[in-house]
């Protein structure tokens, strides 16, 4: 068998296809009818589509506007309102040396220039609420015997609003309460 | 130029919903995209459905068709895609082999006559992998060159080359197989 050389193969494949695509006319002759059948539906909506997808992006540029513009507008507002006196609301706590009992004498300060009043409630005054002195306009202290560490505590502001502060150590949550953890 | 500039505003007009000028795209390019899929698919009656099918998808996503570029290219992208679906499709729900008619080692001098060198071509052409059979018809039914076969498959150039290198390798030794000569395939 004589093997076929590569230009002869080409020629034999270009012509044959050519030529075999020509065979079914008759699979052509309704084409151009079958496709725009099957199109008219589609082409009314088509158009209707390109109108309501300019639509829908109009109406959500303006959206998007709208919804920059009010966003824009608090932000303003907010740079623009007098700002209202910051809560300073600061806890430090300053404790003793430790004795045999350990037993140590801490004092709390509080920097607070908003509350009437402030208590200190914790966990080795037995949770009963302890006034803390004012001793300048917004700073706050109290001394008290601590024994043994990992005590808790929290303060409570103008006689209800149980609170603990920025500084002080550890917080953790009891029973819906945050409490903080002193470390003698 | 100015057949390049009436498809232009045929695709135009197709584009604001006038489907007659779509319907004169399908006339324009309706032979060529039925050879594509004849050849890719085998089966005239699949081809038909093929070429169909191409034409109303086209139409479908026309705004995703850049203007700027070759629309024989495009349409016979989607039309490859639509080949390449079906021929997966049937190889999922019909894992038997297209049986060819054509008997091995039959005398090709006795077998000359048009038709049976279609179906000598044809079988053979089916017994190839998809991914060598697409870029051989592009070449050889279309005329492309490497760089549009890849446009059109959506293929690296060099990928294109190979292919259509070892399917010409596999097509020759599948005709050598059935007995077809050099001599009789020149004719």
């Amino acid at each position: 068998m004589q093997s076929m050389h590569e230009d002869v193969l080409d020629r034999f494949i270009s012509a044959t296809l050519k030529d075999e695509a020509q065979v079914h006319p008759d699979r052509l002759v309704h084409m151009e009818a079958k496709v725009l059948d099957a199109l008219k539906p589609t082409a009314r909506t088509i158009t209707r589509p390109t109108m309501s997808f300019r639509w829908g992006l109009a109406t959500a540029g303006a959206l998007a506007c709208l919804l920059v513009g009010v966003a824009l507008g608090v932000v303003i507002n907010q740079m623009m309102r007098k700002p209202e006196a910051v809560r300073v609301a600061v806890a430090s706590h300053k404790c003793g040396p430790v004795y045999d009992n350990s037993v140590s004498q801490c004092e709390f300060f509080v920097f607070d220039d908003k509350a009437e009043s402030i208590q200190l409630v914790a966990s080795f005054t037995g949770w009963a609420p302890m006034a803390l002195t004012k001793t300048q306009p917004g700073v706050w202290t109290g001394t008290f015997s601590v024994q043994g560490s990992g005590q808790r505590y929290a303060f409570l502001i103008d006689g209800q609003n149980w609170q603990i502060y920025k500084g002080c150590p550890k917080a953790f949550e009891f029973m819906g309460r945050q409490e903080c953890v002193l470390n003698l | 130029m100015v057949m390049l500039e009436s498809e232009r505003e045929l695709i135009e007009k197709s584009l604001k919903g006038d489907i007659d000028s779509w319907g004169k795209i399908v006339t324009r390019y309706k032979q060529a995209v039925f050879g594509v899929a004849l050849h890719i698919l085998g089966r005239p009656a699949d081809a038909e459905d093929a070429t169909q099918d191409a034409f109303i998808r086209a139409y479908q996503s026309l705004r995703t068709f850049d203007i700027e570029r070759k629309f024989s290219t495009w349409i016979f992208t989607v039309t490859a895609n639509i080949c390449k679906n079906k021929l997966r499709r049937d190889k999922f729900f019909s894992p038997l082999k297209h049986i060819s008619k054509v008997v091995g080692g039959e005398d090709p001098a006795k077998t000359a006559a048009r038709d049976e060198r279609h179906q000598l071509l044809r079988d053979a052409l089916q017994e190839l992998d998809e991914g060598y059979r697409m870029p051989l018809v592009l070449r050889f039914y279309q005329d492309m060159d490497y760089k549009e076969i890849a446009e059109v498959l959506e293929l690296p150039e060099g990928t294109v080359k190979t292919r259509l290198h070892r399917g010409k390798l596999e097509l020759k030794k599948i005709l050598e197989i059935k007995g077809v000569k050099a001599d009789a395939v020149d004719a």
